[in-house]
């Protein structure tokens, strides 16, 4: 029995389709949906969000959000320094080395975290 | 004999599972905290002529009693006071695993402290020094290894001689604690006042690691080595493709099947035989007989043959997710996910939707946010389980001999997108104003201990196997009865009997579907009870007695049934409205029983079984009528 497989390729291929054009429909009309940035750009202070693979981090602050007491509690707090390991597909969400373990959030959620970049 | 209450905590992916389940093996219960689905896990063993009793408490980051298993956890500690309390802690992620121990410590808690996992720290060159760790806090701390039989002893001898009254935190624990006494006093509001507790608590533990641990040399990464490949990008995804394939092919091909045929075999060969002709020796009533031998055999065997698939489909899941490789998979998935209104946790339990439903349900347990587990839990049952298979196989092969298997396909398809379709609408009704998040360790990879993996896959599959001795028992004897009797008694004539009367009730709802017949509406009926028994009640109703249920054999089946009045009872199009409307309507009553069992309401369950009879009604009219209209 060898549907499963195929069906689980079209699944992937389906869903990778779908994917793309949400992408690019979203860009396209600056969608950006469920943004909680609190900082604002004026300001201009970084928040995680922008993180890019093997840039290092110190969180600065982390601001008022559901997740705020979860974020902290996994030791994201002011002065740990944060590294960024890689992104999932379409760059989202993304891996990060946190004090010695490493941690997958969502870009939305990482926007409620302040940080300043260090070499 | 003086007995011993010990109860093990800490955050999760810190081998405190294997701990537990190499203290206890076999002699652990599963059972479920009172009020939640959360598994409650406890064992018994005896070591120095003392009764140890041992309790898994839930793995968690911390216990602010935000989640239900962070409180059962400090409620288990402050109410029940056991004798000892273990902190399971990862030696080479210290630093986040002390928050939990601090937080103990700060509620009053004495703990051992269990550095674990001690060989992998000293390949990434992470050393603890455990005497400077105990002195800073002022509890007893011993080194493991999991998995170690000595380890394991040395744990055992250091229960039954630690005598936790003579351990009082240390001055520098008890300054922390009244730093944050001070804090809360200061009149901040709860959300400053709790964001300075938390930074106070990672300060005292930043100190006490620095003095504690020395990292020499970084050592090499494999972990990082593995996701370089494993979870970067792209390329992750059809890696991901093969290790499903895999799985399934171990499933469906390799091992399962194989098993499930031989148990089949048996069930309906030696087993029946030997029933008969002992139940004929004994003289036992003809009814009674028929009862026993279709009805509970008949019904219980069906579902048990389920049993291996669900086995081997669990063992290579809980193997995945011991060597860590599931957190990579919602990881490379979530982005796909999440765009259809579900979340990257949810693939695996998702996965398991093409096996059966009934164990998928449950898997929905790990999801965080109750929007995410809900809407899984409420379109897996849209996914082709193995015992639907069987009925698009069969009318596949009956209608569309030239494209049976482009058939069959479209209809896992439609099932996707249906799936799909109705995440995207609860999302965006029922669940609208919760948000879901996604926040997840990323463990270390390591080799599953042989143990847990077999534990965990054993503990899922009794789960289905109670439901088959229960739900699957009374549905059985309830269609036995129905088939067989009516106002009358017991009839000879299935045309005759309740389940008649039933299907034909039933078949009025399919009037404009092309497929309003009793037997077609007779089928739908024990389809809600199994779907396993749509196949074979067409078979007995259309008079061609036993037929195979199974989907290989779908072509033979299909010729002997073309004989029969069933090719006359269905045009190519009601044919395909009939397989559209078995794809999607209600799922069987075990599946749904799952679903009260887990979402703890009847009025989910009843929502279940409504919406998808309902959205089944409508899909497959417009496939039939639009078909007819196309002139099909």
């Amino acid at each position: 029995m060898i549907e499963p497989f195929f069906v689980a390729v079209i699944i992937f291929l389906r869903y990778i389709t779908i994917s793309i054009l949400t992408f690019y429909i979203a860009k396209s009309y600056h969608v950006k949906v469920k943004i909680i940035i609190k900082f604002s750009r004026e300001e201009n202070k970084m928040t995680l969000r922008e993180g890019k693979s093997g840039q290092r981090f110190i969180v600065r602050a982390v601001a008022d959000s559901p997740l705020k007491n979860r974020l902290m509690t996994m030791g994201l707090v002011p002065g740990t320094s944060v590294t960024v390991l890689r992104s999932a597909p379409l760059g989202d969400p993304m891996a990060l080395r946190v004090r010695s373990y490493h941690l997958a959030l969502r870009r939305d959620d990482a926007a409620s975290i302040e940080v300043e970049a260090i070499a | 004999m003086s007995s011993l209450a010990v109860a093990l905590t800490g955050n999760p992916n810190t081998g405190k599972s294997t701990i537990f389940n190499e203290l206890t093996g076999a002699r652990q219960k599963i059972g479920n905290w009172p009020g939640v689905t959360v598994d409650k896990k406890f064992g018994y063993l005896e070591h120095q002529g003392r009764h140890i009793s041992v309790v898994d408490l839930p793995g968690t980051y911390s216990v602010n009693a935000r989640s239900p298993e962070e409180k059962i956890v400090i409620d288990y500690l402050l109410n029940e006071k056991p004798d000892l309390v273990v902190d399971v802690l990862d030696s080479s992620n210290l630093e986040r695993n002390l928050y939990l121990t601090l937080q103990l410590l700060e509620q009053g808690v004495p703990l051992l402290l269990d550095l674990n996992m001690q060989d992998e720290a000293k390949r990434h060159g992470i050393r603890v020094d455990t005497e400077k760790l105990g002195a800073a806090l002022g509890m007893p701390v011993v080194e493991t290894t999991a998995r170690s039989r000595s380890s394991i002893k040395t744990l055992l001898d250091v229960f039954t001689s630690t005598m936790m009254e003579k351990y009082r935190p240390s001055e520098k624990v008890r300054a922390h604690i009244a730093r944050v006494e001070e804090l809360r006093a200061s009149g901040l509001a709860a959300d400053a006042l709790e964001e300075k507790v938390i930074e106070e608590r990672y300060a005292f533990i930043d100190s006490v690691v620095s003095e504690c641990v020395s990292v020499e040399g970084t050592g090499s990464d494999l972990t990082e080595k593995i996701d370089a490949v494993l979870a970067n990008g792209w390329a992750a995804l059809p890696l991901f493709l093969v290790m499903l394939y895999a799985v399934f092919q171990i499933t469906f091909e390799w091992i399962g099947q194989p098993m499930a045929d031989a148990l089949d075999d048996f069930i309906g060969g030696p087993l029946t035989e030997t029933v008969t002709e002992t139940l004929e020796s004994w003289e036992v009533a003809d009814w009674m007989q028929s009862l026993i031998v279709d009805g509970v055999i008949g019904g219980v065997g069906g579902v048990l043959t389920f049993v291996p698939l669900i086995f081997v489909l669990f063992f290579c899941l809980s193997f995945l997710d011991g060597t860590g490789y599931m957190a990579r998979v919602a990881f490379i998935t979530d982005p796909i996910m999440r765009r259809v209104g579900l979340t990257g946790k949810g693939v695996m339990p998702l996965m398991m939707g093409f096996g059966c439903a009934v164990p998928a349900i449950m898997g929905a347990r790990a999801l965080d946010s109750e929007k995410d587990r809900m809407t899984s839990i409420l379109v897996t049952p849209f996914l082709t389980c193995g015992a639907k298979l069987p009925i698009m196989a069969l009318f596949a092969a009956m209608f569309f001999p030239d494209n049976a298997a482009n058939v069959v396909f479209a209809m896992y398809i439609l099932g996707v997108l249906m799936a799909i379709v109705a995440a995207k609408l609860l999302g965006g009704t029922v669940f609208q104003e919760q948000g879901s998040t996604f926040l997840l360790e990323l463990p270390p990879y390591r080799l599953p201990d042989a143990k847990t993996v077999l534990l965990e896959t054993w503990d899922k599959c009794k789960g289905y196997l109670i439901k088959a001795g229960t739900i699957i028992f009374t549905m059985s004897v309830l269609i036995w009865f129905l088939s067989n009797f009516n106002f009358g008694g017991m009839t000879e004539e299935m045309n005759e009997s309740f389940l008649a009367a039933l299907g034909t009730g039933m078949s009025k709802l399919f009037f404009f579907h092309g497929f309003a017949t009793w037997e077609a509406g007779a089928a739908v009926i024990t389809g809600i009870l199994a779907k396993e028994s749509v196949v074979s009640t067409m078979g007995i109703l259309y008079g061609v007695g036993e037929i195979s249920a199974e989907a290989e054999d779908a072509v033979e089946t299909a010729a002997t049934l073309m004989q029969s009045g069933m090719a006359s009872a269905f045009t190519t199009m009601s044919a395909v409205a009939f397989m559209v409307f078995s794809q999607l309507y209600t799922p069987c009553v075990t599946a749904l029983g799952t679903i009260k069992k887990e979402t703890g309401s009847w009025k989910w369950m009843g929502f279940s079984a409504a919406y998808m009879f309902a959205i089944a009604w409508l899909v497959s009219l417009v496939v039939y009528q639009g078909g007819r209209l196309m002139g099909f």
